[in-house]
């Protein structure tokens, strides 16, 4: 009788622990990245930016403070940002292979870039117009999304599923239309803009993203323990008192808000969204109480890591963040599909 | 205030999909106390029946109330707390251990202290306290659906509230011995207090658990009333088109089935 | 419609003209080019990708593609210096580097000939060489006239011509208007027969027939000789230039760059042009 307590216990006791182990582990992935960079910072002046700022020279107080925390900084929100939608898109369509992307999100903010570099706006409202029109396409997107966002006689979730991909198809076309008549000029900025990079990473933006992560969180982790409910299926979560029509909203609205602040100020960077929740899952379980801040610290770690690889690899040249991402992520999504399914439909 | 008499009633159900009716003015209820069951062949509007009876589907016509009150001025959380449904579709969640599991039949309590002491007595009442630690993907069908029932009725324990219990063919998975259990221990719910409904296709257990009788047919109510009235042989083979008898084993009764002669 | 942004440019860095640099990182070919010209070669510690084909830049570290500079990448180069050709970025990182008090002066792109001059004016304030500038400007300037003097006999109507580029994956397209091509095309006295759209965009075989191209130009980087390109463009091979096989090929960064060599190179397609 007791092996039973115990095991449950126990394996309850092992999901804590390992995510106490990340949250430790974060804060040492974030001072390695602070640490390595193309201008070489020593440990010593490390330790005396933060102890003794006047003895270490100017210009490396400047690399630090201005442009490698910042953007380190950016790297870890835009990974927790991503990450955590993920799960909640996840969690939502029961489906451990779905992406925050479903929701038209993504291709709504590239939409929303690509015509603002179409008419050259790039530049204006001092730049935040770019981050700016990207986070309105990936709303817009949503809100036709949310159209479809009826009752849940058998197959709502499914006709939703089946709307995004509908809206995704005609973002993409509207996409290529624009691609296409671009001058070659807003071509290449379009192009590298949806690689994806953390390169224009200031500390507004850092500031900003922090807003929309606390906001996006917050409205994930109320809805954590609806999440859990809903893996029994829609009808039955209902009848255990959850409100399905208001949880898929918020949880849709989460990972607008969090998709869409991302992309703004990031570009379109694949892979962690699905990445990220799925190895919290393997690590701690399906509790969204413990999947929720896993994929958060998980989906960070790695981009830090990512953008560490961007900005050294090939230093003093850059590298497209989105492609190490895809590099990384790409292999690890065929191994996942190729492991006996543990998710039950 | 929520009077501890608990009560499901519906008059005058009446739904249609596309044109076709499927429930043609339904009036039943549910009280404590009492254990119901509705038979009747496929088709006949059991499953729908039940969901307009748990609020989750608003019939054309008619009205359901639960303790009084209509049931779609209900939140689905307060709905929760008054009335416990075990649905036929289950899916199986993995990543989460049956406990766990069990827990979350306590959500729209809001009081997460009780929910894992409740979730392990419910475990250790309906014999599963040594599958607590399993994850739900790795159970039989027949143990997920024992652990789906003792969630169900984790929803309703606690404090000295009662409520009322809709199970959707809660045994068709299960051995003989644990249909026995499991409905066992609904009729037992319902000696304490709570009103039971259940949709059961097993002539045999309906005779034997229930108090009282609906009998559907076509969308309509054929016949209700004690389970001893309506579980006769003869009504039964009218109206399941099959070979209906019964064996005297001692003091108990049991019904069997058996296909009609020309078609043996 | 540039010309007073360069010369208050120009004026705002002379006014905060520091002592000449030591160490200057350059993105963007013609800007390399020309500060190598205005002999600073030996200060130029590092260059973009595009530079990097470059005599001159060969060996030194490249900093990456113009339009995605990292900041660190530039300032660990230890520059005194940055100058960058006008589609630099993203602007963010070029704020860093000011941020970490480092000069970053962008020199404005421009589809004229009259836009090298203005490039090598702010160049030459920004690096305090500015007598060195207007003597690079006046060989420029001769360089024009060569130009001038080589379309001026041009007579009649203009032979058609159409500049075609390779993409990634080796497909060809072909220059429209609002491009450097274009505006080169124009200055070496032809006709860009394919101005009906903006942009580069690949050509179908039919609208190719139609647009009846007498010279073809074509990059140096495009491989193949010139039979085999003409064939690889369909319905190329009925046009005035594929039966007479007239490929002009050019070298990308002297005839798009709009830097020192533009004008010499437009001067050789001119001639090529007045080939019967």
């Amino acid at each position: 009788m007791n092996t039973a307590r115990e095991n449950d216990s126990r394996r309850r006791g092992r999901a804590h622990g390992r995510l106490w182990l990340l949250a430790s582990l974060f804060p040492l992935v974030l001072l390695a990245a602070s640490a390595l960079g193309a201008v070489n910072i020593g440990l010593a002046d490390l330790w005396n930016l933060v102890a003794a700022p006047a003895q270490v020279p100017e210009i490396v107080r400047a690399v630090f403070w201005e442009i490698r925390l910042p953007r380190v900084l950016l790297a870890a929100l835009v990974g927790a940002a991503l990450a955590l939608a993920g799960a909640g898109v996840q969690g939502l369509f029961r489906n451990p292979l779905a992406d925050p992307a479903l929701i038209g999100v993504s291709a709504g903010a590239a939409l929303g870039a690509v015509v603002c570099f179409f008419f050259g706006w790039e530049g204006l409202l001092g730049g935040w117009l770019l981050p700016l029109a990207a986070f309105v396409g990936g709303w817009l997107a949503v809100l036709v999304l949310g159209i479809f966002n009826t009752g849940f006689a058998a197959g709502g979730t499914a006709k939703l599923i089946l709307a995004g991909v509908a809206l995704n198809a005609m973002l993409g076309s509207a996409l290529g239309f624009f691609l296409f008549s671009a001058s070659d000029d807003a071509l290449r900025s379009m192009t590298f803009w949806t690689l994806g990079s953390c390169a224009s990473a200031q500390w507004p933006q850092v500031v900003v993203l922090l807003i929309f992560l606390a906001i996006g969180g917050m409205l994930l982790w109320r809805n954590a323990r609806s999440l859990d409910a809903l893996q029994f299926g829609e009808e039955q979560a209902a009848h255990l008192g959850v409100s399905v029509v208001r949880v898929r909203r918020e949880i849709i609205v989460a990972a607008a808000l969090l998709v869409g602040a991302a992309t703004a100020f990031a570009g379109t960077i694949g892979f962690i969204g699905l990445v990220a929740p799925h190895m919290a899952r393997l690590l701690l379980g399906g509790l969204h109480r413990l999947v929720l801040p896993g994929a958060l610290l998980l989906g960070a770690m790695l981009l830090v890591l990512a953008d560490l690889g961007a900005r050294t690899l090939a230093a003093p040249a850059e590298l497209a963040v989105g492609i190490l991402t895809a590099v990384i992520g790409g292999p690890f999504f065929l191994w996942l599909l190729r492991r006996p399914s543990s998710w039950s439909a | 205030m929520i009077p501890n008499v608990p009560s499901l009633v519906a008059e005058g159900i009446t739904l249609s999909r596309d044109t076709r009716p499927i429930l043609d003015h339904v009036s039943l209820a549910v009280t404590p106390g009492k254990f119901v069951a509705v038979i009747g062949p496929n088709g006949a509007g059991k499953t729908t029946l039940l969901s307009v009876l748990s609020g989750l589907l608003k019939a054309d016509d008619g009205r359901v109330m639960l303790n009084g009150r209509e049931i779609s001025g209900y939140s689905p959380a307060e709905r929760a707390r008054h009335c416990a449904v075990m649905r036929q579709d289950n899916a199986r969640p993995s990543g989460m251990t049956v406990l766990e599991a069990v827990e979350l039949g306590r959500l729209a309590h809001n009081a997460a202290d009780d929910a894992r002491p409740l979730a392990r007595e419910m475990l250790r009442q309906m014999d599963l306290f040594d599958l607590a630690g399993r994850d739900c993907s790795r159970l039989s069908g027949g143990e997920w659906q024992r652990v789906a029932f003792a969630r169900t009725v984790a929803q309703l324990s606690g404090a000295e509230t009662s409520g009322l219990l809709l199970l959707d063919e809660p045994v068709s998975s299960l051995d003989p011995l644990h249909q026995h259990q499991l409905l066992g221990e609904a009729r037992r719910l319902a000696r304490a207090g709570h009103g039971v409904l259940a949709i059961l296709h097993d002539l045999n257990l309906t005779a034997h658990y229930a108090d009282e009788v609906v009998l559907l047919a076509a969308g309509r109510i054929h016949s209700s009333g004690p389970a001893a009235e309506i579980m006769q042989p003869a009504l039964l083979s009218e109206i399941y088109g099959c070979h209906v008898r019964e064996i005297r084993d001692g003091g108990q009764r049991a019904l069997i089935s058996l296909p009609l002669p020309s078609a043996g | 419609m540039l010309r007073p942004a360069i010369i208050l440019s120009v004026l705002l860095t002379a006014l905060s003209a520091r002592a000449e640099p030591a160490r200057i990182v350059t993105a963007g070919a013609a800007v390399t080019e020309i500060v190598s010209g205005l002999g600073l070669g030996p200060q130029i510690v590092a260059v973009d990708t595009s530079s990097k084909n470059l005599e001159q830049a060969r060996d030194k570290p490249d900093v990456g593609y113009v339009r995605m500079l990292g900041a660190e990448g530039i300032l660990s180069q230890k520059p005194d210096l940055v100058l960058v050709s006008g589609e630099a970025g993203p602007p963010a990182v070029l704020e860093q580097i000011k941020t970490a008090g480092v000069d970053v002066v962008v020199i404005p792109n421009g589809y004229s000939l009259g836009n090298i001059d203005d490039k090598i004016r702010a160049i030459a304030a920004a690096a305090g060489r500015v007598e060195a500038g207007e003597k690079l400007i006046t060989q420029v300037e001769a360089d024009v006239q060569a130009l001038r003097a080589a379309t001026a006999a041009n007579e009649g109507e203009l032979p058609g011509v159409v500049f075609l580029l390779a993409r990634h994956g080796g497909n060809l397209m072909a220059a429209g208007t609002e491009t450097a091509a274009h505006a080169m095309i124009e200055a070496s006295g032809g006709r860009n027969v394919a101005a009906s759209f903006t942009g580069y965009k690949p050509l179908s075989a039919e609208i190719f027939a139609a647009a009846t191209p007498d010279f073809v130009i074509v990059s140096e980087s495009v491989g193949g000789d010139d039979t085999e390109l003409l064939a690889r463009v369909p319905g190329l091979g009925a046009t005035p230039a594929g039966r007479q096989l007239r490929v002009i090929r050019v070298d990308d960064a002297a005839f798009l760059g709009f830097g020192p060599r533009t004008p010499s190179a437009a001067t050789q397609v001119a001639l090529a042009l007045r080939q019967p």
